[in-house]
Formats: C-alpha cells, structure tokens, sequence
C-alpha cells in the first residue's frame, strides 16, 4: 500500500471539508419539490449555459478563498473540478438516502436531478476551506489581497448574489410574491435592497466589514460598491429567473417585479458574500 | 497593494463604468415600477382568451394543445380550462385543464386529453373560473 505524502494527506483532508460544505450549502435544495424536476423541466440549453456559468465562477471562486490554496490557474481549474465532483457525489449520496434517485429512476432524470443540485452543492464544497478549516493561513494573505480589488469585489458580490438567488428561485413564491405586490411595494423593496446592500457590508461593523479606501467618501461608496452591487444583484435574479423559465409569456411589468423580489435575497448573498469572504 | 484600488483623487475607469451601469440598471428599474404605480390601475379582473394549438395523436387519444392569454392586467391563478366536443348540440366529450397562473397580459399554454377525435367534432375550449393571487 502506497503510503500518503503529506501533501496528499492534506488534499484529501481538503476534500472531506468540501464534502461537508457541499452538504451544508446544498441541504435546503436537495429537499426542496421543485428542484427535483427542475433537472427535466428547464430547457436543456439553459441548464447548460447555467451550469457552465457555474464552473466559471467556481474557477474565480477558488482564487479567492476555494478549498486549499492556489497559486495558479491551473491549480483553480483542478480545485473546480474537484469541487464539482465532490457537489455531484454529495447530492447523489442524499438524493439516494432520501429514496428521491432509485435503481429504476430514468437517465435523463436522475442526470438532470443531479446536475441542479450540484450546482448549490459546488458553491459549498469551494468555500469550505476559508469557513470550515482551522486557519491554516500560510496562503491566506494571497487570497486575501486577490479578492479586495475592485474587480474582486464585484465578483464576489456575483457569486454572492448567484448563490442566494439560486436558492429562492426555483419555486413558486417568487412571482407570486411579485404578484402580491403593488409597485408601491416594489419601489420600496428596491429602496430597501440597495440600503440593506450597503449597511450590511460598511455600517453595522459585522465581522469582515469593510474599510473605507482611501479617500472615499459615503457618497461615494455607495455609488461605486453598493450602486453596481445591486445592479449585479438585479442581473443576477433576472438570469436565474429566465433560466427557470420563470420569465416566459410574462409582460414586462411582471417580469421587473419578479427581478425586483429575486433581487431583495440577490443583494443581501452579495452583502455576504463581501462579509465572509 | 491589490490591484485596482485607486491612488488619491484618481477614479479607475472599471469604477465609473460599474456604477454607471449600475445606475442605469436601476433607474430603468425603478421607471419601469414607477410608471405602473402612477398608472395606478386597479388591477382589473382577468380576462382569459384561448387560442387553440396544434392537435396531435397520442397513446390513448388525442391532444390539443392551447395558449390561455390573459387579456387584463389583472393576474389569474388556479385557473380553471374546460374543453368540450360537441357534435350539434350534444356534447360528446368533456376534458379539463388546470393552470397554476396567467399573469396580467400575460400567457400560459397547456394541453387537454381527448380520447375522440377533436378534429372529427365541435370543439370548444374556455376559461370556466380562477381565484386572486
């Protein structure tokens, strides 16, 4: 028997936290109804675009603060993938104990079952290392200084956004909730996002709040972060909702109402995601 | 130094294009809203009109497929679709379709199952009931 270097040693300890995180972050899918059929029902080349998207900002993800450090990118293409494997692994195995994936289940279906709920599931086995370690952070400074330029920040308000939006999404309240409400609320909850957005990361002095850079006053804080950040957040909900057929044979009222209500949990995940990451 | 953080005074050109469309983003968004809330239509009721599809052949019978457009701007859920075949005035087929919503000037489609042939009778598809979102 081969003995483990310590490198590799280390690695597989880094796949076991992925696995944990994979677990954490996709639970509340792998049991939520419309997800299981969400594999069949979305159209097959939006499901496809989306899980590409998804490896993309898995890549950038893990220049960031993935699940072991990285010092190139074909180091982050390996920890995608790797990240993608142990998503799809996780869910397999909890769709499997739940009954939901059996022997005589179709291809298309159980392919299609996976394959969404890897997505939620990858996000959770990237970020693993930087919640889940014990602060090995012999590589952390790196991270920490790719993610805090301007671009960084972006992104991470992305993929922030993309993770909280994926998780509302796929059902029903969305539009409903849209639909409930009167522009009046609307125009309300859009003044409360892009508030919400900004305290949460410069104000309230949770942990992982931001310093000011040089130079930067209020004004202009909100006009740079919080301002796009809520433009991304409202991207993001839109590409979600269209993805989950969520926009067909909507007018156009409707569908910026949905966006709107997509956009309030979009816009706090990219808070977060500032926050913790 | 990370990258992109901006020297004294100088703005980088990535910040002004972000919050530019940033802006841009939502101040079509809140147009948009806007524009419907001064409008301040009451939503009124909906008014379903079917359009009907292709027929086809399946295992059992027949399908009909249908576009239930919504011709209000009031939104209708649970909406309730009948479909009859009638041959002269008696009808020879009844079959029922449920869709979950049509949005105001919205539409949805849907099928219903017929196990005569449709193409071979009378038919009639129609909207019979919905309830308020």
């Amino acid at each position: 028997m081969v003995a483990l270097t310590s490198a590799d040693r280390d690695y597989a300890l880094g796949l076991g936290r992925a696995f944990g995180g994979a677990v954490l972050f996709g639970l509340p899918l792998l049991m939520t109804m419309e997800m299981w059929s969400l594999g069949v029902t979305t159209h097959a080349w939006r499901l496809l675009l989306f899980l590409a998207l998804n490896f993309w900002v898995l890549v950038v993800l893990s220049r960031f603060g993935g699940f072991e450090p990285t010092s190139s990118l074909t180091e982050d293409l390996l920890d995608a993938l790797a990240a993608y494997a142990v998503a799809i692994a996780a869910a397999a195995c909890v769709l499997a104990l739940f009954g939901l994936i059996r022997f005589d289940t179709p291809l298309n279906e159980w392919v299609g079952m996976i394959a969404v709920q890897s997505v939620p599931a990858s996000f959770g086995a990237m970020l693993a290392r930087k919640q889940l370690s014990t602060g090995d952070s012999r590589n952390d400074e790196d991270q920490a200084a790719r993610a805090e330029g301007y671009g960084g920040q972006l992104f991470l308000m992305l993929a922030g956004s993309l993770f909280l939006a994926f998780n509302v999404a796929p059902t029903e309240e969305v539009s409903l909730i849209g639909f409930k409400m009167t522009p009046w609320h609307s125009l309300a909850l859009v003044a409360a996002s892009l508030l919400l957005l900004h305290i949460l990361v410069f104000a309230i002095g949770l942990s992982g709040q931001k310093q000011r850079p040089d130079g930067y006053g209020t004004g202009r804080l909100f006009l740079v972060y919080s301002v796009p950040g809520y433009g991304i957040a409202l991207l993001v909900s839109l590409y979600v909702l269209w993805t989950f057929g969520s926009t067909d044979g909507q007018n156009l009222e409707a569908l910026v109402g949905s966006t709107v209500v997509l956009g309030f949990p979009a816009a706090i995940g990219a808070a977060i995601a500032r926050l913790v990451i | 130094m990370a990258n992109g953080d901006s020297r004294h005074g100088k703005t980088p050109l990535l910040e002004w294009c972000a919050a530019v469309t940033g802006l841009l983003l939502i101040v079509s968004v809140v147009a948009v809203i806007g524009r419907e809330a001064i409008r301040e239509q009451a939503a009124d009721p909906p008014a379903i009109a079917i359009q009907v599809g292709a027929i086809g052949q399946v295992a059992d019978g027949f399908v009909v497929t249908f576009e239930a457009l919504n011709q209000a701007n009031g939104t209708a859920v649970a909406v309730e679709i009948e479909g009859t075949l009638m041959s002269g005035s008696s009808l020879v087929e009844r079959s029922g379709a449920t869709i979950d919503y049509v949005p105001g000037h919205g539409r949805t489609s849907g099928g219903l199952f017929f196990s005569k042939d449709p193409r071979k009778h009378r038919l009639v598809i129609r909207a019979t009931g919905f309830q308020d979102p």
